[in-house]
């Protein structure tokens, strides 16, 4: 049944990518004229967004991991596709199938997330598509390093992961669920945000996804110091990496459920490691140094 | 959590049934490797380099998912044997163990 369902997807996507293709490269072509023209007039960069408030088409999520589960809800019966005309054949698609066709467009930050430009041709496609896609709204990710983006882009939720500095405007949107992921490695950490890293990214309710701040020089410091004393405690967190951050003194008590990788290596950390029994979807502590 | 000043033993990640990979080389950790024994089906690989590990090597014996076991410069004894089963393993790094520790 799967393996039928599976191949039935596989068929589509290879007739649909050439069709694709043909779609992206002029909607390229078109993404480089608009990035000029915003260089030489402001002005036009309102123009191109078709909906004037980004903030309100962003829903909020309670946890990232409903990303996924959103996304893997089960199939109906396969539908017979037209590979002659695969656009066509895609305006006749149930929802749950379409959103599989979404999620096989690719990307490699979340399984279940597809990256914005793989999946942003098919909203042009054809106007029923487009229609389906504007209802069922599918999240997708975009990789900034900045945060002056427009967050609409059609019929897309798109979620950001930030790489760059951390500063206060970050960790808004980080709050809000905008930004999923932070990758500061190498950055500058000042002591006011670092105060709001648990808080607001660490936190009860927050929805970030995975935290990178290897190598910021924090000054040598406890996690109380550095960090405050508020409890980490996100259901969201499946990466957190504090490599190298110059802290001192016993783990903090990481009750940290979803948490898959942590890394904390080259630290002057001490005790036990009696505060990571709470994170227990762990997979992989700390890798760092290895040197097989 | 290599290259920290951590002790205590390894008995707190007994509970961490989902535990893959494992580095906490350069620390000061004792005990035994007895609280992997419950890692067994997924562990695959373990740093714990220059640490205070005693005991032997028996509680890996059903770890037969391990590739890499990188454990210089502990007090290690016993011999090789319980380690025959695991037969992913890749690298097995046992340099500045006890004298005890048979080949």
């Amino acid at each position: 049944m799967w393996a039928a369902r599976v191949a039935m997807i596989l068929s589509t996507l290879t007739s649909l990518s050439a069709h694709l293709r043909k779609q992206a490269r002029p909607r390229r072509e078109e993404k480089l004229r608009a990035n000029h023209e915003v260089h030489t007039h402001n002005a036009v960069q309102a123009k191109s967004h078709t909906q004037s408030d980004p903030e309100s088409s962003i829903e909020e999520e309670p946890g990232g991991l409903t990303l996924v589960q959103e996304l893997g809800e089960a199939i109906n019966t396969p539908q017979r596709l037209d590979e002659q005309d695969p656009a066509a054949a895609l305006d006749t698609l149930p929802d749950d199938l379409l959103l599989h066709v979404v999620v096989a467009c690719g990307g490699e930050w979340l399984i279940g997330v597809p990256e914005l430009d793989a999946v942003s041709a098919l909203g042009s496609l054809c106007k029923d598509v487009l229609q389906q896609l504007s209802r069922l709204l599918p999240f997708v990710y975009r990789r900034v390093h900045g945060l002056t983006h427009g967050r609409t882009h059609g019929p897309w939720r798109v979620v950001l992961l930030f790489t760059g500095e951390p500063t206060a405007t970050v960790v808004d949107e980080a709050w809000r669920g905008h930004v999923r992921s932070i990758d500061a490695r190498g950055t500058t950490l000042t002591p006011a945000v670092a105060k709001r890293v648990v808080p607001e990214l660490l936190g009860v309710g927050c929805s970030l996804l995975d935290l990178k701040l290897e190598g910021l020089q924090l000054g040598i410091g406890s996690w109380r110091q550095t960090f405050g004393e508020a409890a980490v405690c996100s259901t969201a967190l499946l990466e957190l990496q504090l490599d190298d951050c110059g802290l001192s003194g016993p783990l903090p008590e990481l009750n940290l459920p979803a948490l898959q990788i942590l890394w904390m290596s080259s630290n002057q950390m001490s005790g036990g490691l009696e505060p990571l029994m709470r994170c227990t979807a762990l997979q992989e502590l700390d890798g760092r140094d290895r040197r097989v | 959590m290599s290259h920290n000043q951590l002790t205590g033993t390894l008995k707190p990640l007994a509970c961490l049934r989902a535990l893959r990979g494992i580095d906490c080389t350069n620390n000061s950790i004792g005990g035994t490797l007895e609280p992997l024994q419950s890692l067994a089906p997924v562990l695959r690989e373990v740093f714990l380099t220059n640490n205070k590990l005693a005991g032997s090597l028996e509680p890996l014996r059903g770890c037969t998912a391990l590739q890499d076991v990188v454990l210089d410069s502990n007090e290690l004894t016993g011999g090789l044997q319980p380690l025959q089963g695991c037969t992913a393993l890749q690298a097995l790094y046992l340099r500045r163990a006890r004298r005890s520790l048979t080949l």
